[in-house]
């Protein structure tokens, strides 16, 4: 039993060093703020260690973590409060820098990209986030969210229409877009 | 000018690998010795069985839901629970059993809404007693309790995407409240109205 939680510890080692980075980048795209993203993608790995017998196939595991990086972004306080005593281990573990002018400059311009979505119901930028910001295919995004691949697509779509009525006079330039599927 | 492409995390990488080395301690720190590992898996077996008769009794199948993830997100806040509409898509059975989980004597209704107001709370209301209660005889201590102690309504802080109860008013409430929230109107179903809620005994 013992052999196979180690097994399972190496496991997760593999999933963090496969898609910790995009989560981080995940997060902070949600959040626009760096401390806090690394605060949540410790979270959302811990959260899966807590949950890791359901994760039947590694090849399912990326829209399973971005689903519960969703879920933790959602409820950042409940998140942090749950996993506080970790957190704080890790952060006394972890060697952190001043922040850089790049990073800030970064969340300034994040924080404005932000403001631009804002309008949205937050499905919809759940949806914008996962298929445009981070590239997961529709089918993805359905299994992070939970929800037919059909709701995706028509969610995007009414996110694209709004964003294209929103940035006619506000803060958002057209780009055209590639299908993420 | 900006666009929808955001700017990405500075040093993610160097940030991932600064984050492993804590966290992989982390989680080494938290597997669990044998005998408590088998424990907890005997124990999860009978979880994941009640769970499974509740859940079949519960949910309709179409609803490709995960059971871990709560339909309604309760938070504590000094003295407050503050309650969140996270899955509109669970029902309201699944959103009812969450209030009373939480403590709170009542129940969710979902009403028809345009799809931009799903998953918002449309309108709270406090009863007496749950619908069907037999009304108590006139001049009862019973009838007198329903009008001095039931109707907690002015300090519950309704908002459009979270109600805030006070725990104290939870506590010590004999009434039934009512939390209306919007559900995305089927094809051809006519939107809810003020109006249309009635409350009928």
């Amino acid at each position: 039993m013992r052999a196979d939680a180690h097994a399972d510890a190496a496991r997760f080692e593999r999933l963090f060093d496969r898609h910790a980075a995009e989560l981080l980048t995940y997060c902070f795209r949600r959040t626009a703020d760096a401390q806090l993203a690394e605060d949540l993608v410790s979270a959302v790995f811990l959260e899966a260690w807590r949950r890791r017998g359901v994760l039947r196939a590694e090849d399912e595991a990326r829209p399973w973590l971005y689903g519960i990086a969703t879920n933790l972004v959602r409820h950042q306080w409940r998140s942090r409060r749950r996993h506080a005593a970790a957190l704080a281990r890790m952060a006394r573990g972890r060697d952190e820098g001043e922040p850089a002018d790049e990073v800030l400059a970064r969340q300034e311009e994040m924080r404005a990209v932000l403001a631009g979505v804002a309008a949205l119901p937050r499905r919809e930028q759940d949806v914008l986030a996962l298929c445009v910001w981070s590239g997961l295919s529709y089918e993805d995004a359905a299994r992070a969210l939970g929800l037919p691949v059909g709701t995706v697509r028509s969610r995007l779509s009414r996110a694209r229409r709004r964003l294209s009525v929103t940035r006619a006079g506000g803060p958002l330039a057209p780009r055209p877009e590639r299908n993420p599927s | 000018m900006r666009t929808l492409q955001p700017p990405a995390l500075p040093d993610a990488e160097a940030r991932a690998g600064r984050m492993r080395g804590p966290l992989v301690a982390e989680l080494r720190r938290s597997v669990p010795a044998p005998a408590l590992e088998r424990r907890r898996r005997r124990t999860r077996v009978a979880y994941v069985a009640a769970a499974v008769a509740v859940v079949a009794a519960t949910t309709p199948a179409i609803l490709p839901r995960d059971a871990t993830t709560p339909a309604l997100a309760v938070e504590r806040d000094d003295g407050w629970l503050v309650l969140r509409i996270a899955d509109v898509a669970a029902g309201q059975e699944a959103l009812t059993q969450e209030l009373r989980d939480a403590g709170i004597r009542g129940e969710v209704r979902l009403l028809p809404v345009q799809e931009e107001d799903a998953g918002t709370w449309a309108v709270i209301a406090e009863l007496a007693d749950p619908p069907g209660t037999p009304l108590p005889p006139p001049g009862s201590d019973r009838a007198q309790e329903r009008g001095e102690h039931t109707v907690r309504l002015g300090s519950v802080r309704y908002e459009r995407e979270t109600l805030r109860v006070p725990v104290a008013e939870v506590r010590e409430s004999t009434g039934y409240f009512v939390f209306y929230a919007g559900r995305e109107a089927r094809p051809g179903e006519d939107l809810w109205r003020d109006r249309d809620i009635v409350f009928r005994r």
